[in-house]
């Protein structure tokens, strides 16, 4: 039996290497995909906790599912913002979109 | 070592290998090749944790559609970057500073959550895949939730179109 102090490890660098990816990409879909690796950190550490803590009630799973929902919701805004900035500036590179610095 | 112990090293090793791959390539195509393999091995993480349904909509949201969805993008957009990493860079100039802030990130999260003892459920993890369990529950105490997030996915829907459309 795998202990879930092995998930929450596996989740945390997982986690982490997601973290890099989004401070240090500058391609804006190569940014999202982080974002997407971060996404299923955070799922996994909900599926462990309620497959060790609560089996019963199963309160992770439910909340992995609304997390899901978010999730794709998320990646198809950012894409659609995505595509408009690519359409006005043909770049889609974070660091040329510098309009709201000061 | 237990089959299931061994499974895990196995899942493990692909996903973090993968996750890296996605951050280190130069190459954004291979990325999102790597992001479906990557997606379809938590699936199976999820399959290791009696998971049933979820690893299904694992593979079907972020495996199908997602990836789907950004390669749909990449198609619509022109990257600068050559594949074979010539031309623009897909990196900014802060990659040590990123890593020392994702290590320094790890380390915290390590210190604090490994020492924990965890009230472990003692017939963990037992749960049989009971998807009709899992609607009766959402159905009844999560009945709010999952109306928000209905809400949520319409505005995202709607969102999009409107993002999305060519101003004429």
């Amino acid at each position: 039996m795998v202990p879930l102090q092995y998930y929450i490890i596996m989740s945390a660098i997982l986690f982490t290497i997601g973290i890099y990816g989004v401070l240090a990409r500058r391609n804006a879909i190569l940014v999202l995909l982080s974002v997407e690796i971060m996404f299923n950190a955070v799922n996994i550490n909900f599926m462990a906790f309620s497959a060790y803590i609560t089996p019963a009630t199963m309160v992770g799973q439910i909340y992995t599912i609304f997390a899901v929902a978010s999730g794709a919701a998320e990646i198809g805004i950012g894409l659609a913002i995505i595509l408009l900035i690519y359409r006005g500036r043909e770049t889609v590179n974070v660091d040329e979109v510098n309009m709201l610095k000061w | 070592m237990s089959g299931q112990l061994l499974a895990f090293w196995a899942l493990s090793f692909v996903i973090l290998s993968g996750a890296l791959y996605i951050v280190m390539t130069k190459n954004i195509m291979h990325a999102v090749f790597m992001h479906l393999l990557t997606m379809s091995m938590i699936a199976a993480v999820y399959g290791l944790l009696h998971a049933d349904f979820m690893a299904a909509m694992q593979v079907l949201i972020y495996a199908g559609a997602v990836t789907a969805m950004v390669v749909f993008a990449l198609m619509l957009t022109k990257s600068q970057s050559r594949p074979d990493g010539a031309g623009i860079a897909v990196d900014n100039q802060q990659r040590g500073a990123s890593f020392l802030t994702a290590a320094g990130f790890l380390a915290v999260v390590i210190y604090v959550l490994v020492p924990q003892k965890w009230a472990v459920h003692e017939a963990a993890p037992v749960v049989k895949s009971d998807v009709a369990a899992m609607g009766a529950i959402i159905f009844k105490s999560y009945i709010l939730p999952f109306e928000v997030i209905s809400v949520i996915l319409l505005a995202a829907l709607i969102g999009v179109i409107v993002l999305a459309r060519k101003e004429d």
